[in-house]
């Protein structure tokens, strides 16, 4: 057993912490304040490289895995949570996705754009009414000669105000339940696709969120992904490595966390002040923070390997998740008030924490899956 | 990155855990198990082939031990102080005639120690009256919370002051040690846990382990650490099986109360700090050459011990009734799981160390 990076991760991750602390630092405060993405950053992040990463370099990309794109995910986060949640719906759930369910021709045409910046990625699954209950989804995709005509409504799609290539699913078979779903490939800006609404989050501020309407939308059939009412397949393995690929949020959310909490300690030490919860909760921390780290890296490298990793993803962003944010919630009751100041990380950290115990799955869902499995009733 | 366990492991893991199913009971008496141990070979595990044994690495003797700890944590415990400490210290610090006189007798299972768990508050401060010149240790004073057996002959005593760093191996028989009764605890019932005088016990020079490395009670406290933690992993992880099974059997409002959502919830996050506890386990002890610091092996039992007890908690609820009594063994992992969790409790000792080193490191200091 061994969870040592090779040295293509380690560069990954060297690149990324460089780039984050010279592009993204100064920004993250005003991203949050105003809830404004970086377009610039992005292109930027592209130009670096850093955008493709677990994509073949025939696509423009870096040939490395999804473990080098998770940690880049990770280093960003470390900065901006809000910044490594778009990169993450951006490369994970979109190109990542494209990659393992596309034609060739689907791949030639996107994914070089996606690996390069000049184009945004986003993924729909949930709509206003449809949430943990996913396979329930009410946007129907209505066949015709040419391709197919969408209508219906997504809710909470990451990216979606600012997205170039939407990969979303709906309805193809209306009566066949889970087994009538299919994905499709969307270019924005579509004849009767509109982003009805920006919706203003109490997190993650910077990555924009949207709801999205398609009235009468067309799809031609060369832009389905994957196959006819087989949409199922790609959610689910979708879903599983995009709860591991996010986990790294929660792991540089608990790392900042952790130097908030030593540096303020030692602080208080040096006035010999230092109270002894503190010892609790930095010993918590770490503890937390090495232990869904190695569940996050297992998950990932076992999805690496082509595994079937829904208990271990769920395992990852269930723990990873929920400590992160008592990790934050503590640490702010550690600095008290002044944390509380908007100019303040630690409030930032504990309002972007929430998000991840919510999004891709709630926690409690996250039980339910790992409950499913162990009981094998999947 | 390889995030399994490898094949020879592996078969540890499941070996040792099926002859333990098969052959030891909470039930049984110390001595029983302890003799069955021994003819199985699993003293042998962490001794060198040159001394008789087999040689294998410090996560498959955890493994053998999370094993027998699925089946009875006490004896795990005990077993687990000769496996992973004392086995490693001798090989470590011992001469060779210590080691040529110890190890071929510690791998058959012959000799058994008495010893203190230096994570327990009371043995960290051992009263011990030294008297001391260069070759004669003469030690008067009572020593805490023992663990020891029946066929115990040697005490250890870890000793810690400005000059020495050392294991003290007394006889138990000798005059000068005199034993008290054993006391019953709560849980961990068979261990056998008691007070030991000593009055102007005089220790020859072959009878002290080490006098210069100051790392020697630093690698006991580490590898004692890792070796508890191994017994909580196994507390849960047995914890898991039963719960798993009792939920899938029990039928109430006619189904089993597996479907219920908050049955549910309980499994999963009995399976969640399991298998936190058991990655952290497995991934510090398989660092390259057992070098991890003694914050990462602390790291380890914080989280095993923080862990251990809500998962036996857990498990006794999804029983009900039948989990508060004896019919079935998770009101006995339940005690047992206590008895790791105070070792951490009240004092914050695991905490205030952990704290202390990272915010030391990051002081550069």
């Amino acid at each position: 057993m061994d969870f040592a990076l090779d040295n293509m991760h380690l560069a990954a991750q060297q690149a990324a912490e460089k780039f984050a602390l010279q592009y993204l630092s100064p920004l993250a405060l005003e991203m949050d304040i105003a809830d404004s993405f970086p377009q610039d950053i992005w292109q930027k992040l592209g130009a670096a490289h850093l955008l493709g990463a677990g994509l073949p370099e025939e696509f423009g990309g870096q040939g490395s895995d999804v473990i080098s794109a998770a940690l880049i995910g990770e280093a960003l986060a470390y900065v901006s949570p809000a910044f490594s949640l778009s990169y993450g719906a951006h490369l994970n759930l979109c190109a990542h996705n494209l990659l393992r369910n596309g034609t060739e021709a689907q791949k030639k045409a996107y994914l070089p754009k996606l690996a390069s910046g000049e184009w945004i990625g986003a993924l729909a699954i949930t709509e206003p009414n449809i949430g943990s209950d996913a396979m329930g989804m009410q946007c129907v995709a209505q066949q015709r000669d040419d391709g197919f005509i969408i209508n219906g409504n997504k809710m909470f799609i990451t990216n979606s105000p600012v997205a170039d290539l939407l990969i979303f699913y709906a309805k193809t078979d209306t009566a066949a339940g889970k087994r009538g779903i299919s994905a499709f490939l969307l270019e924005l800006p579509a004849e009767g696709f509109s982003v009805s609404r920006r919706l203003d989050k109490v997190g993650m501020r910077g990555s924009p969120t949207g709801e999205l309407r398609f009235d009468n939308v067309f799809v031609p059939r060369q832009n389905l992904l994957g196959k006819l009412n087989q949409g199922y397949k790609v959610v689910m393995s979708g879903l599983d490595i995009e709860r591991a690929f996010l986990s790294t949020i929660n792991l540089a959310v608990m790392r900042h966390c952790l130097e908030i909490c030593i540096d303020y300690a030692a602080l208080r030490h040096k006035q010999s002040t230092k109270p002894q919860q503190y010892d609790s909760l930095i010993a918590d921390i770490y503890r937390w923070q090495r232990s869904t780290r190695l569940a996050t890296y297992r998950a990932l490298s076992l999805a690496q390997q082509q595994h079937r990793i829904s208990k271990e993803a769920a395992l990852a962003i269930l723990t990873s998740s929920e400590k992160a944010l008592r990790a934050a919630e503590q640490t702010l009751d550690l600095v008290q008030l002044m944390g509380f100041r908007s100019e303040n990380v630690a409030q930032r950290l504990w309002r972007d924490a929430k998000l991840m115990v919510i999004g891709a799955g709630t926690s409690e869902i996250r039980r339910l899956l790992i409950a499913r499995e162990l009981l094998g009733q999947r | 990155m390889n995030t399994e366990l490898s094949t020879e492991q592996l078969l540890i893991q499941e070996n040792t855990y099926k002859w333990a199913v098969d052959n030891l009971s909470v039930q049984d008496d110390f001595d029983h198990c302890h003799n069955l141990l021994s003819e199985q070979g699993l003293f042998a595990l962490p001794v060198s082939e040159s001394y008789g044994g087999v040689g294998a690495d410090l996560l498959a003797t955890l493994l053998s031990i999370e094993s027998i700890a699925q089946v009875n944590p006490s004896i795990a415990l005990y077993t687990a102080m000769h496996t992973v400490v004392l086995a490693d210290l001798f090989h470590r610090y011992g001469t060779d005639p210590q080691k040529q006189q110890i190890l071929p007798a510690l791998t058959e299972g012959q000799m058994l120690f008495a010893l203190p768990l230096l994570q327990s508050m009371e043995c960290l401060h051992l009263p011990v009256d030294l008297k001391s010149d260069s070759q004669l240790f003469d030690v008067s004073g009572q020593c805490h919370q023992i663990l020891h057996s029946e066929q115990a002959k040697t005490l250890v005593l870890p000793l810690a002051n400005e000059e020495h760093h050392a294991l003290l191996l007394a006889e138990i028989g000798h005059p000068a040690v005199e034993l008290q009764p054993a006391h019953q605890l709560a849980g961990m019932q068979n261990l056998h846990w008691r007070h030991l005088n000593l009055t102007d016990y005089v220790f020859q020079q072959e009878n002290v382990v080490n006098q210069q490395s100051h790392l020697l009670l630093e690698r006991w406290h580490s590898l004692e650490a890792l070796a508890l933690s191994a017994v909580a992993l196994g507390i849960m992880k047995s914890c898991l099986h039963h719960a798993l099974n009792y939920a899938q059997q029990r039928e109430q409002f006619g189904q089993p109360i597996a479907n219920f959502q908050l049955i549910q919830a309980k499994l999963a996050d009995i399976y969640a700090e399991t298998e936190l506890s058991r990655l952290l386990l497995y991934q510090t002890a398989s660092l390259t050459d057992s070098e991890f610091t003694l914050t990462e092996a602390l790291t380890v039992f914080h989280q095993a011990a923080s862990a251990v007890e809500p998962v036996a908690e857990q498990t006794v609820q999804i029983f009900g009734g039948y989990g508060y009594i004896r019919d079935f063994p998770v009101e006995q992992l339940w005690r047992d799981a206590k008895f790791i969790r105070l070792l951490i409790g009240g004092s914050q000792q695991v905490q205030r160390q952990i704290a202390e080193a990272l915010i030391a490191e990051q002081e550069g200091i």
